[in-house]
């Protein structure tokens, strides 16, 4: 540690002890520092005095009393527990909807499949222009969901797991950027989603390599 | 300052170094410090001589004069003289014990 630094520290730090205590030793202890050659071990020695002298009772600031950490931490804990009987489910709930509970889900209506990256995309139940959920079946004793959007049914997903394409019920067709699906759902806005015209989807589907 | 002194820095008890340095004329903080110093090896930080100070202040073994510009000289009473003088007597004693069985196991 450079002097000057650990004199700068010194100094700070025998303004940081409770204020009877420096009523009483502020004076002496700057004088002494003055003359003494401030180290690490001089601020160690001052840190480990500004501790002990906070909790230390003939000095400790009348905030610090004993009562008054056990009010706040009865109040705390009057908080806590309602705010954990609340929260808790709730979030319990959300961990566990993030994973795929196949008898409590609606049928399977159609799936696309991507074999090398482990992305499947889902649509379940009568509505055909429900819900696609993007799932992670690496682990397939786990699947894991990790995001979903308002496409038609998944027909198709690229080897590669990041497009997919869905067909809607008025018949047509889309692709979706499932590259980052962690990062929220697949985003139409983001030139993802062709326009409904076959050429340009043909296009699309060629240079995205749709299987 | 340093040295071959350095080890006992663990064994050393401020109190006692502090009463020690008193026990010929008071002294204030940094005249303590260099004292102690100079008879025992130990450099003692200002966090620790404080500390250790305030409890002697405390338990009535060291008095503060008035001060002297910054500086406050400390002076040992009739408690810590009776104090230190019991101290000396047991340390002798450790003293005794320690050579006769150091001298016995290895010849030191």
């Amino acid at each position: 540690m450079r002097p000057g630094l650990a004199g700068r520290l010194s100094r700070a730090l025998v303004g940081w002890h409770p204020r009877r205590w420096r009523e009483r030793y502020h004076e002496e202890m700057l004088e002494v520092l003055d003359q003494h050659h401030p180290t690490a071990r001089t601020v160690a020695s001052l840190a480990g005095s500004v501790l002990s002298t906070h909790v230390d009772p003939a000095y400790r600031a009348e905030w610090l009393s004993l009562a008054r950490l056990r009010r706040a931490a009865l109040i705390s804990a009057l908080v806590a527990a309602p705010l954990a009987l609340v929260l808790g489910p709730i979030g319990y709930g959300m961990w566990q909807d993030s994973y795929w509970h196949p008898a409590a889900d609606e049928p399977l209506e159609t799936a696309a499949f991507s074999p090398h990256t482990g992305i499947m995309v889902t649509a379940f139940g009568e509505a055909i222009d429900g819900t696609d959920m993007v799932w992670d079946v690496t682990d397939l004793s786990r699947p894991r969901r990790l995001s979903q959007f308002e496409g038609g049914q998944p027909v198709a997903l690229s080897p590669d797991g990041r497009t997919v394409a869905t067909v809607a019920y008025s018949g047509q067709t889309a692709l979706w950027n499932v590259a980052d699906p962690k990062d929220s759902a697949p985003r139409p806005g983001q030139a993802w989603r062709s326009p409904p015209k076959t050429a340009r989807l043909a296009d699309r589907t060629q240079s995205s390599n749709v299987t | 300052m340093h040295g071959k002194f350095d080890d006992l820095g663990r064994f050393a008890d401020p109190s006692l170094l502090i009463l020690t340095s008193l026990a010929d004329g008071p002294k204030h903080g940094y005249a303590i410090m260099t004292d102690v110093a100079a008879f025992s090896g130990v450099t003692m930080e200002p966090g620790t001589l404080y500390g250790a100070l305030s409890r002697l202040e405390r338990r009535g073994w060291v008095r503060p004069l008035a001060a002297e510009e910054r500086r406050r000289p400390y002076e040992i009473t009739a408690a810590g003289q009776e104090i230190l003088t019991g101290q000396v007597k047991t340390m002798q004693q450790i003293v005794q014990v320690a050579r006769l069985r150091t001298a016995m196991a290895w010849g030191a």
